[in-house]
């Protein structure tokens, strides 16, 4: 549609609304694969090779020798790692390897593991201390023999199972939602057309903030999910891009932050007032914005009306969340123990894939979704009927003498 | 447009600003509290238990 013919449909707009349902067609396809993983077993660890200490009888698994054995090398080979090569040193008897180890495959792992991974009422008493279960590891890591602490494996299913699957579901879930009304609906026309004049409405200062924060949330956007769905997205592409995609992510999730706290901050100063809810608000939310038809009233509003407030607001506070619980993560132990920053990453995580769903709607209203809408980020500038639209309070504020041009 | 690039240019600033100021001041979690004064593991290691 030409912006002078003064109509509201056109060959653009059937154009857009093709896209719209490939789109649709697209992110419906990857919802049901999000469906499917959401329902896959979990991925678990389990032993696949017994070893003990020859002179076992075969059936015998309790294998402590073979345990002391191993941790006797381990310990060796830490020290060694530490002290470099020590020929003249005197090596413990057991981890000289004169005590043969044998392996086998085992058939069914899981049976030794089961018993504290998925424990019995009974089980867990015995092997609850107050917040670890643990055992015997040789590894030559710390906290190897720590095999499960309740409260990391609860934040675990919380963060690998439901705020995961759970985001997945909500960004791509909304972006299907917009397709499909993009596809259903088109895109919401100037019902007059473009007058050709243009009132001013947001200024330089306004829009480089909106700018600066819009950048920076996709800038952690897209870095958080990479740190949080790499493994699914970059994996297939090659460890080497997972590799170097995770440590420009890691990295790249700090580089934004100072400035998204800043355009938050300036964003709070310049609009709070204007973003205030009012009776106006209910009226428009009633009549759905005006947004699903092309006749009817459009509901009145002043210079935001209240899909813009929602916006504001999930901006203003959820980002100060994420601020808040993004710094304490920043500098662990700082001001929280391990616990405090379980609780952080959680509350990070679960609020970021939701803004990330918000923000997928106001950008889709504020670009493709409404005609005319992007000029008044871009240029500052909109169009009269855009404005006696959608702000017909707001133009009446700013110019009041004027009449709508036809 | 002028907003736009102007934004672009103060958060590309910023990132290379933070950047340089991380490095500078990087200081791992064990190095930081290296004098016991924060707990990070607080259970015996696997050799402790021995």
């Amino acid at each position: 549609m030409s912006d002078s013919a003064g109509g509201v449909r056109g060959r653009d707009f059937t154009g857009y609304r093709i896209a719209g349902a490939i789109a649709a067609l697209i992110f419906l396809f990857l919802l049901a694969w999000q469906v499917v993983l959401l329902f896959a077993a979990d991925s678990t660890v389990r032993p696949e090779v017994a070893i003990r200490a020859a002179g076992d009888s075969p059936g015998m698994h309790s294998g402590m020798i073979a345990a002391e054995t191993l941790a006797a090398r381990t310990r060796l080979l830490d020290e060694r790692f530490r002290t470099g090569p020590s020929p003249e040193a005197e090596v413990p008897a057991l981890a000289e390897g004169r005590a043969n180890l044998d392996s086998e495959s085992m058939t069914d792992g899981s049976a030794y593991t089961r018993a504290w991974s998925v424990p019995t009422e009974d089980e867990a008493a015995m092997m609850h201390q107050p917040d670890r279960i643990e055992g015997i590891s040789s590894l030559p890591y710390s906290n190897a023999a720590l095999f499960e602490r309740p409260f990391g494996r609860d934040w675990r299913i919380g963060m690998s199972d439901i705020i995961t699957h759970m985001g997945a579901l909500a960004i791509l879930g909304m972006a299907f939602l917009l397709s499909a009304v993009l596809a259903l609906r088109g895109r919401v026309p100037i019902r007059q057309g473009k007058s050709g004049r243009r009132v001013h409405r947001f200024g330089f200062v306004e829009r480089g903030t909106h700018w600066m924060t819009a950048l920076s949330f996709l800038g952690l956007s897209f870095t958080g999910i990479a740190i949080a769905y790499g493994e699914t997205l970059f994996v297939p592409l090659g460890e080497r891009a997972m590799g170097t995609l995770g440590w420009w992510s890691t990295w790249g999730h700090v580089l934004f932050a100072p400035t998204f706290f800043l355009g938050l901050i300036v964003m709070a100063v310049m609009w709070t007032a204007k973003n205030l809810p009012s009776k106006l608000d209910i009226q428009w939310i009633a009549k759905g914005g005006g947004f699903f038809s092309d006749s009817g009233d459009h509901p009145p509003a002043r210079k935001f009306n209240a899909g813009q407030k929602m916006v504001f607001w999930s901006a203003i506070l959820g980002g100060l969340i994420m601020v808040a619980t993004g710094v304490t993560l920043m500098f662990p132990y700082y001001w929280l123990d391990l616990a405090g920053m379980s609780w952080a990453m959680l509350i990070h995580a679960a609020i970021a894939v939701l803004l990330i769903a918000v923000f997928l709607a106001h950008i889709y209203i504020g670009s493709v979704g409404m005609h005319g809408a992007i000029d008044a980020m871009w240029s500052g500038k909109v169009d009269r009927n855009w404005a006696e639209e959608h702000h017909s309070l707001w133009l009446r504020e700013v110019d009041p003498k004027k009449e709508r041009t036809p | 447009m002028k907003a736009f690039v102007t934004a672009v240019a103060v958060v590309g600033f910023s990132a290379v600003l933070t950047y340089v100021g991380l490095v500078t001041f990087d200081q791992s979690t064990a190095q930081r509290y290296e004098d016991g004064s924060v707990v990070l593991l607080d259970h015996p290691t696997s050799w402790e238990v021995d």
